[in-house]
């Protein structure tokens, strides 16, 4: 098989999509700049035009409302920001139009727009321009949100997004996973929304992850098995609608669970999945040690690189919370294991 | 009203400090010890400089992403604003925010942050504020053309009017959003008169030329004073890439006979030092005086941010509520 980076297969899905949809027309700023959004929608203008390729000026909330009467109307529009943070400025269109158009008409019409963003990391991005908004937009009925971790997810649950369904998605993108690469099949295929996937087998605890963090659970992962744990690190790929089904499985498997999030804890999806497994009554019962969860520190992000890298927890951190659930005690891992590999230094330069 | 000799002087440090600040920092930029996105004022010099020097030192400003001409133009501190970049604790933000997140409340700087428009709306608040308290200070609000396109902007305009507030809208044109010409984002080059629908008179002046911006400043003083907003447009250029140190050739946009043709005919610099001379207000040796003491500030503040430490751990946890 063939092996494409996170940021190709995006293309691609938008690629193939796009020649067998003439409604899917992509807007967002800078799609159309030498940059392409990180790769992902450089060039298809060549193809598609400019038409279908709109390079909108910086109106968010106005283009986002647009992209919505569109999809009303017949078309299928995707959006793409470079940072969630721009996000927020469309937060009315898309958490009070959006998401409730088809149930405030009871399903007379439907929204059918893709809302992809970045998420930034790393090199002073700063407060605003790092954040990843996921637990925002799971928080409203209406919504579903994909985060996908790896590249033929990426491509997959595109693909499922542009032709299985009829909601409103933002898919969340993060900045460092766009140069990770993996196979992924060149015909078009879809990967279903809301199932969550497992990334890695395990016996004694489950990790449940998202987006970057999975990559990090994977490499804490192994780093557990030196030390004689087995986890299962399950991928959420979807955090609304959640996977319940594969959740509790696990955790009633493993008796055990940490959740690590790129994102805050506070009502974010590490309380979400810790509410859930705690409301149900076999998952409950079966945990044989209190759930731990690791996620950003509860502060915006600073921008100096010495609170930088204190802010965003590390693959040893995610390994001494898995060990502190299963022995019961504090581990400091720090001297034993050097920074971890996956993520270092692939985004470094100014954006 | 015509320049004096004085004024002419101050313009030329400002202009040069802003220049060879940035300069510095896109030389030292790529050896990695400035690690965050930085957004130079190269090119465009004139138009900070020439609101500011037309401002109080009590009178508010405040801007968006671009803001180092900003900060120095009105008069922030340049050790503090060095150690910023250096992510260090001493930084007039503390380190924690960054070149995108300048600060300087003792020079009425009331902040830059890089979500575009938002601090348009702030800004006019900070007027609302000076109106209530009557005390007399303007406000100042720099946004690029781009950020002119968000909707804010246009509700801004509506508020700053209806409330008679003492606001100087400064657009920056450099005809540029990141990539996006402003040509192929607005349908009518009219960013002056975008105030016009809420009775919001404007200009627009060469941003190139500061003495241009600093009448233009001065007109709009007036009319603030007098409990009406105004709208000033400078249309310049950035020299170098819209993020980053390199000039945009050199990462395959643009061409370089473009640029420099830029750098030939509209530096600011250039254009001040024209006029300057004619006028019989100083002479190169005045010009390389003020470029050695500029340097030495400059070598002193990049000493200073060197010798600063970063914040400590527990900082990470500090100014939240
Ligand atoms: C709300 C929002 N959308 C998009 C961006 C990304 N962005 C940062 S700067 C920029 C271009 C701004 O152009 P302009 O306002 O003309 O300022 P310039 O960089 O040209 O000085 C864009 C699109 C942002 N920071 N905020
Ligand atoms: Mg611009």
């Amino acid at each position: 098989m063939r092996e494409l980076s996170y940021g190709e297969a995006i293309k691609e899905a938008t690629f193939q999509m796009m020649e067998k949809d003439p409604s899917i027309i992509v807007m967002g700023e800078g799609v159309n700049d030498p940059t392409g959004m990180f790769g992902s929608t450089s060039d298809l203008y060549k193809t598609f035009g400019k038409e279908r390729l709109i390079d909108v000026p910086n109106s968010e909330n106005a283009f986002t409302g647009m992209a919505i009467g569109a999809a009303m109307t017949g078309m299928r529009p995707i959006i793409v920001h470079q940072r969630n943070d721009f996000l927020l400025l469309a937060m009315d269109q898309m958490a009070s139009q959006a998401a409730k158009w088809s149930y405030m008409f009871s399903g007379k019409a439907h929204v059918p727009i893709v809302i992809r963003a970045v998420v930034g990391r790393g090199w002073g991005q700063g407060a605003q321009h790092s954040q990843s908004l996921q637990s925002l937009f799971m928080h409203f009925p209406g919504l579903k949100v994909v985060m996908p971790a790896n590249a033929y997810d990426a491509k997959g649950l595109l693909v499922s997004a542009l032709s299985e369904e009829n909601s409103p998605i933002i898919i969340i993108e993060h900045r460092w996973l766009y140069k990770a690469k993996c196979d992924v099949p060149e015909k078009i295929y879809s990967v279903p929304i809301g199932k969550a996937s497992i990334a890695r087998k395990g016996k004694d605890v489950t990790i449940i992850a998202t987006s970057l963090a999975v990559a990090d659970s994977l490499v804490a992962s192994e780093k557990l098995i030196e030390l004689g744990v087995s986890a299962e690190v399950i991928d959420l790929r979807t955090v609304r609608p959640l996977d319940l089904d594969m959740i509790k499985k696990s955790v009633i498997k493993t008796q055990n669970l940490v959740i690590v999030d790129s994102g805050w804890k506070t009502c974010g999806v590490s309380a979400e999945v810790a509410a859930v497994i705690a409301e149900d009554p076999k998952s409950f019962r079966a945990l044989k040690s209190p759930i731990k969860r690791v996620a950003w520190a509860e502060t915006p992000a600073p921008t100096t690189y010495a609170l930088e890298n204190i802010f965003y927890p590390t693959v040893e951190t995610i390994v001494s919370a898995t060990l502190e659930v299963i022995k019961g005690e504090t581990i400091n891992m720090e001297s034993k294991y050097e920074e971890q590999k996956f993520t270092k230094k692939q985004f470094t330069g100014s954006f | 009203m015509e320049i004096n000799a004085s004024q002419s002087k101050n313009f030329l440090y400002n202009l040069l400090k802003i220049r060879l600040v940035d300069e510095y920092i896109a030389d030292v930029y790529p050896t990695d010890v400035i690690k965050c996105p930085i957004h130079l004022s190269i090119g465009s010099e004139a138009v900070s400089v020439g609101i500011c020097s037309a401002l109080k030192k009590t009178d508010m400003v405040i801007g968006g992403h671009r803001g180092h001409g900003i900060y120095l133009a009105k008069g922030g501190d340049l050790n503090e604003f060095m150690a910023e970049m250096y992510g260090r604790e001493t930084g007039c933000s503390g380190g924690k925010g960054g070149s995108m997140h300048l600060i300087s409340l003792e020079n009425g700087l009331l902040g830059t942050t890089p979500i575009l428009g938002s601090t348009i709306p702030i800004g006019v608040g900070a007027a609302l504020s000076s109106k209530l308290k009557k005390n007399g200070k303007l406000t100042a609000i720099f946004f690029g053309d781009g950020a002119s396109e968000e909707g804010v902007y246009y509700e801004s305009l509506n508020l700053a009017a209806l409330y008679k507030l003492p606001v100087i809208f400064v657009c920056e044109n450099n005809k540029y959003s990141i990539f996006q010409d402003l040509k192929a984002r607005q349908p009518v080059d009219n960013l002056y008169k975008k105030g016009e629908a809420f009775g919001i008179s404007g200009e627009r002046v060469d941003g190139n030329n500061v003495e241009d911006v600093f009448l233009a400043a001065k007109r709009a003083v007036k009319v603030a004073k007098s409990g009406k907003p105004y709208l000033i447009e400078c249309v310049t250029n950035r020299w170098r890439q819209h993020v980053g140190p390199f000039y945009d050739h050199e990462i395959g946009f643009g061409t370089k006979e473009e640029i420099e043709k830029i750098m030939l005919n509209e530096d600011p610099i250039a254009n001040l030092l024209k006029k300057a001379k004619k006028a019989g207000f100083f002479d190169d040796k005045f010009v390389e005086k003020t470029r050695k003491r500029i340097i030495k500030e400059v070598t002193n503040s990049i000493e200073f941010a060197n010798k600063s430490p970063l914040p400590s751990v527990e900082k990470l946890y500090s100014h939240i509520y």
